[in-house]
């Protein structure tokens, strides 16, 4: 990070690549199998050293679950939205945790901190890529409202 | 509902993904996968994030030389003052090393000659003149210093006490004008009389004659009659020899063995070894 960035930013980390596998599902229009999330997750594992299958295993459930959002869900609120988009982030995030936890022959200090402003990275960074993606690039404002 | 549908057209793919991510990881905790597909991945990966990040490695490289101008100045100010005092602990580290050395050597010479029965003493000041060539040192009578012991240093003989107080005494040296040594040539066995020249730095064979059995480099040492110097001990070697015009005399230049300009730690013979010595 450059100097001028404050400190806390450092932890500010978007998940992009959950962002990217939710839109996957989430959007109607994009047809992709779960194989594309499957294997960024394979390679991620691989690239990252995770243990192999762990991050495939949760963008494609990130992917198949937002596949199974209702329609009239994805046109609701920015509540609705934010409830699905948060709960889902979570479940993502302890899961990983408790794979990693499982995998590790040491013990794993949790940084809640750290977790806590991902989520909020990824939260901000969905509002603001969803916005500009269906106003702009999709020119359908029906799907937002805030 | 749409979506539902499409999220159910989709179950087959994902239960399978799910038995292959399973079946993965518990591959990867309970067996020892081989890890060069591994490495082949990660290779490749990490091309890929390279190329990826080159964004963030640019605006970083590009922060560096955004840096405020007075923190580099600052820097540049804290380095340079802590570059000179590294180097004046440097310089006394040269310091103690030469000291040390010094120290060793002596103690060379302690365990080498049990005969010597010395005094280790410090150089405390110099008056060097014309005429008077002595030093000052500070060991005196209350530490068993006598008047007319010999001073000696690692290399050589170094110069005779001629003066002793309580806590200081002082040494004419051997290249003083009015001291005279006798002395050896070591390898023809001539003996002769040395004194000083007066420059502080060299000394003459008295009375010296062209028929002489003395030679360029040969070594000069101390005779031990009069009982001062320690028999056999280097006093210096031959620097040159000049033959007078009338034919008879000769000039025999000495350099001694003692670094003389260059010591701080000396050696005051105590007078009961010198007469041990000298008997022997």
């Amino acid at each position: 990070m450059p100097d001028f960035v404050p400190k806390i930013f450092d932890q500010f980390n978007p998940s992009l690549v959950f962002l990217v596998c939710y839109y996957f599902g989430f959007r109607e229009d994009i047809k992709i199998s779960l194989v594309l999330p499957f294997t960024i997750g394979l390679i991620m594992d691989i690239h990252f050293g995770f243990p192999i299958g762990l991050n495939a295993l949760l963008f494609s459930t990130t992917s198949f679950v937002a596949m199974l959002i209702p329609q009239q869900a994805k046109k609701n609120t920015l509540k609705n939205q934010l409830i699905g988009l948060v709960t889902l982030f979570i479940l993502v995030e302890i899961s990983r945790t408790f794979g990693l936890i499982l995998y590790s022959e040491h013990t794993i200090t949790l940084d809640y901190r750290s977790m806590l402003l991902s989520v909020l990275a990824t939260l901000v960074t969905w509002f603001i890529v969803n916005f500009v993606l269906e106003r702009w690039i999709y020119k359908d404002p029906s799907n937002i409202s805030f | 509902m749409q979506s539902s549908r499409r999220g159910a057209n989709q179950l087959p793919t994902y239960l399978i993904l799910c038995v292959i991510c399973c079946l993965l990881f518990t591959l990867e905790i309970f067996s020892t996968i081989p890890q060069t597909p591994r490495y082949i991945v990660t290779w490749a990966t990490s091309n890929l994030a390279a190329i990826v990040n080159l964004p963030s490695t640019g605006i970083e490289a590009i922060s560096g030389y955004m840096t405020e101008r007075e923190a580099v100045l600052q820097r540049l100010h804290d380095l340079e003052s802590e570059n000179v005092e590294l180097r004046i602990q440097n310089q006394r580290i040269q310091a103690l090393e030469q000291n040390n050395d010094e120290l060793l050597s002596i103690l060379e010479i302690y365990s080498a000659d049990d005969r010597l029965n010395f005094v280790v003493a410090e150089l405390r000041s110099k008056i060097q003149t014309h005429s008077r060539d002595e030093v000052y040192l500070n060991q005196g009578s209350t530490d068993g210093v006598e008047a007319g012991s010999a001073v000696i240093d690692v290399s050589g003989i170094y110069g005779q006490v001629v003066e002793v107080q309580p806590f200081l005494s002082r040494i004419v040296r051997i290249t003083d004008q009015r001291i005279a040594i006798p002395a050896r040539v070591q390898r023809s066995g001539l003996n002769v009389v040395l004194s000083g020249v007066g420059d502080g730095r060299h000394l003459a064979m008295e009375y010296a004659t062209v028929t002489w059995d003395v030679k360029e480099d040969d070594v000069i040492v101390a005779s031990g009659l009069g009982g001062v110097y320690p028999a056999g001990y280097p006093i210096g070697v031959v620097n040159s020899i000049r033959h007078e015009e009338t034919g008879v005399e000769a000039t025999v230049i000495v350099e001694p063995s003692a670094q003389i300009d260059r010591r701080r730690w000396l050696l005051i013979l105590m007078k009961e070894s010198n007469t041990e010595t000298t008997q022997e």
